[in-house]
């Protein structure tokens, strides 16, 4: 019964912006998860995400794995002596009662070795080991954009008016 | 008497400062004042390299075109693509505007794992226009002095800690396929005639490029 909730709820959150998975133990949820779409030609993929620790105390995300793909990490981007630097992180660590955000430029699941690229519309089963050893399976649609993306086509049409302005110059 | 010489030590002062700006618009006919990219003092004249499978010259490729100069590698999974999806939205912008785009130039400091025709179509994935290109390390590395591009080799050594390396070094066998490379992620841009003269600092945003590309 509550395996068919969950499945329900992870159906639900591929076709809407609904918790893709709501775990009974740890009170975590994943949301907005996404596989940023990649050439063919591409080795490898990023997963993105927020995590929500309704939890009073943090949450430690030791491993990740992704199906169709050899190898998975989690890895932060960063700027480092000037250059853009990635680093495989042994852990991360969700502090208590907040939301995580895993995006673009920043905390990412890095996914290696794929069989095959995961093309738009496609869904990428990404399974999370927390520190106490319980997994979670989240299943990630693969999107060229993200929403917030989308929300950047929206202030694009703000900057055509600026540059009506701009053709004085 | 004394006055006249300090009246006449003050016009060459000014005629000079004079000459030096219309030296200065000569030089820079064409460049405006941007909003966020860091116009180059000079124009930079870049070194003539060869790079793709049909050993193009680098005058032949950014000749009489304005065009963007990114510079990563195929591997990369976040700073890369962010950066290729986002000029693919600021294409959407000049497209809008009516104006043209200048050529985007994706340039491969990876030559090792990504072959030209891999990178053709992976920078065709995010916009059918774009350029994907790598040549020899020495050719890539004449390019990159004289736009300022640091980069180098890193893998996780055994002890857990990171190792950065310069490029050509040799890396451990079982790294061979799996080190990542760290980057300048300036995006650069070059004049028709083949000259760096401006660049945008990250962090990208698509409008903001936009902005200043509008007003070539």
């Amino acid at each position: 019964m509550q395996k068919s909730i969950i499945t329900t709820l992870i159906a639900t959150a591929i076709f809407s912006a609904a918790p893709t998975f709501a775990a009974d133990k740890t009170n975590i949820m994943i949301m907005d998860a996404w596989v940023r779409a990649a050439p063919p030609s591409a080795k490898v993929q990023a997963a993105f995400f927020n995590v929500m620790n309704h939890n009073n105390k943090p949450i430690v995300i030791t491993n990740v794995e992704a199906q169709g793909f050899g190898r998975s990490e989690l890895h932060l981007s960063g700027k480092k002596d000037g250059m853009m630097t990635m680093q495989k992180q042994q852990q991360v660590t969700i502090p208590a009662n907040t939301i995580f955000q895993f995006k673009p430029g920043g905390y990412h699941v890095m996914l290696l070795e794929p069989s095959k690229i995961a093309a738009p519309d496609e869904v990428v089963k990404v399974s999370f080991t927390l520190l106490n050893g319980e997994k979670i399976s989240v299943k990630m649609p693969v999107k060229r954009d993200n929403s917030k993306t989308k929300m950047d086509h929206s202030k694009m049409d703000h900057s055509k008016m600026d540059h009506a302005n701009m053709k004085h110059n | 008497m004394k006055k006249s010489k300090v009246i006449i030590a003050a016009g060459i002062i000014g005629l000079s400062a004079l000459g030096a700006m219309v030296a200065n618009h000569i030089q820079q006919p064409s460049l405006p004042t941007f909003t966020t990219a860091y116009a180059q003092p000079q124009q930079v004249t870049l070194p003539d390299v060869v790079l793709g499978n049909n050993q193009q010259y680098t005058s032949t490729l950014f000749k009489d075109k304005w065009s963007l100069v990114f510079f990563g590698y195929a591997s990369c999974p976040d700073v890369c693509p962010t950066e290729l999806y986002n000029l693919n939205n600021v294409a959407s912008i000049m497209t809008e505007a009516g104006k043209t785009m200048p050529q985007v130039v994706f340039i491969s400091v990876d030559p090792q794992r990504d072959s030209n025709e891999m990178l053709t179509t992976y920078a065709q994935f995010y916009n059918d226009k774009f350029v994907g290109i790598t040549g020899d390390t020495s050719e890539i590395d004449k390019l990159v002095a004289s736009f300022g591009v640091i980069y180098q080799k890193t893998f996780l050594a055994n002890n857990g800690q990171y190792v950065s390396v310069p490029y050509s070094s040799p890396i451990p066998e079982a790294q061979r396929e799996s080190y990542l490379i760290n980057h300048s992620s300036r995006l650069y841009l070059v004049n028709p005639e083949g000259q760096y003269v401006a660049a945008f600092a990250p962090p990208h945003s698509a409008k903001k490029i936009a902005e200043d590309l509008l007003k070539l």
